[in-house]
């Protein structure tokens, strides 16, 4: 049976509905209500997991994965109001199981910045700059990296952020300086050309 | 400017936060996957209604199946105990010729004297 994605024409109605209502119809088999949890939620869960996984091309599948355990067993969420962040940590730590033991989880279509020879009018093009932050950020370790994810990229605030890794808002702050050192640390010998790239560019 | 010169300038300079900011804005966006919440919702379809609850997934007597060991023990101990009956893990045999020996150590000390400890 075809199933018709919500979203569109009943706008109005949709935004009324909140996750905890959606989720009660949902474990009562409401693939509908369940359909609008999907359409709300799924950019974010999936954008949060592509980063955590590098880009590799598993991040859909962990991110089904993850809206499938929650099809399957509803009651396993407490609060409904936390729905996003739930998501989020069965996603991610999806994905730690499956990339558990690989040094790092290769980066997709990652282009080679330095050849290593010298070249004294070396410039550094934006698709470059890309790829060393691209870098820098794969790096750095997991929890650093969603930390950095949720605040930098999904443009959560900290106290956000602290509720989906259930760390408290002084620890989620201390890991996401400790981020920011590292990738710091890491371009210390580049960053001022890069910038000069970007802003030839701009 | 050498290489090396750059690398020495970048050194002795540091990054900002704005700087770092400005940097990050430039990472990879990932990309938006068509019809990825169709293909979601395919899955539940193929999935189909979620399960039951555990407990009605395991069966409602489920625990009855830890039960029994545990019952059958409690009814064989009150079975040998209204018999009088007692099993021993530790044989009498084993113990005859000791009723009148000395088991504390105490004897086979020996014998000092406080000012010997000086």
């Amino acid at each position: 049976m075809a199933l018709k994605l919500a979203g569109g024409t009943d706008s109005q109605s949709d935004a009324s509905m909140t996750d905890a209502s959606l989720l009660a119809a949902a474990a009562r088999q409401d693939q509908s209500a369940f359909s609008r949890l999907v359409s709300r939620h799924y950019q974010t869960v999936y954008r949060v997991v592509w980063r955590m996984v590098n880009g590799h091309t598993d991040a859909e599948d962990l991110t089904q994965e993850a809206f499938l355990r929650l099809w399957q067993n509803p009651q396993q969420l407490r609060e409904a109001g936390a729905l996003r962040g739930w998501l989020i940590r069965v996603a991610t730590n999806l994905a730690t199981d499956r990339f558990r033991g690989a040094k790092t989880i290769a980066l997709d279509n990652a282009d080679d910045v330095n050849d290593g020879k010298p070249d004294a009018e070396q410039t550094i093009q934006r698709t470059e700059v890309r790829s060393r932050i691209d870098q820098a950020i794969a790096s750095l370790p997991e929890r650093q990296r969603l930390a950095l994810t949720l605040v930098q990229f999904e443009q959560m605030s900290n106290t956000e952020a602290a509720a989906v890794m259930e760390l408290t808002v002084d620890a989620l702050e201390s890991l996401l300086a400790r981020a920011r050192r590292n990738i710091k640390q890491q371009l210390s010998g580049e960053w001022k050309d890069m910038l000069a790239a970007l802003t030839e560019e701009s | 400017m050498t290489e090396r010169d750059m690398t020495e300038r970048n050194n002795r300079e540091v990054m900002s936060d704005d700087d770092l900011d400005q940097l990050l804005q430039t990472a990879s966006e990932p990309p938006r996957p068509l019809g990825a919440e169709q293909r979601m919702m395919k899955r539940i379809a193929a999935v189909g209604n979620a399960p039951a609850s555990r407990l009605e997934r395991t069966g409602r007597f489920a625990w009855l199946a830890g039960g029994f060991p545990l019952a059958a023990s409690l009814a064989l101990g009150l079975y040998l105990g209204a018999q009088g009956l007692s099993i021993d893990t530790i044989g009498q045999t084993d113990l005859a010729g000791y009723d009148d020996q000395d088991f504390s150590g105490i004897g086979d000390a020996e014998t000092v004297a406080e000012e010997d400890l000086i």
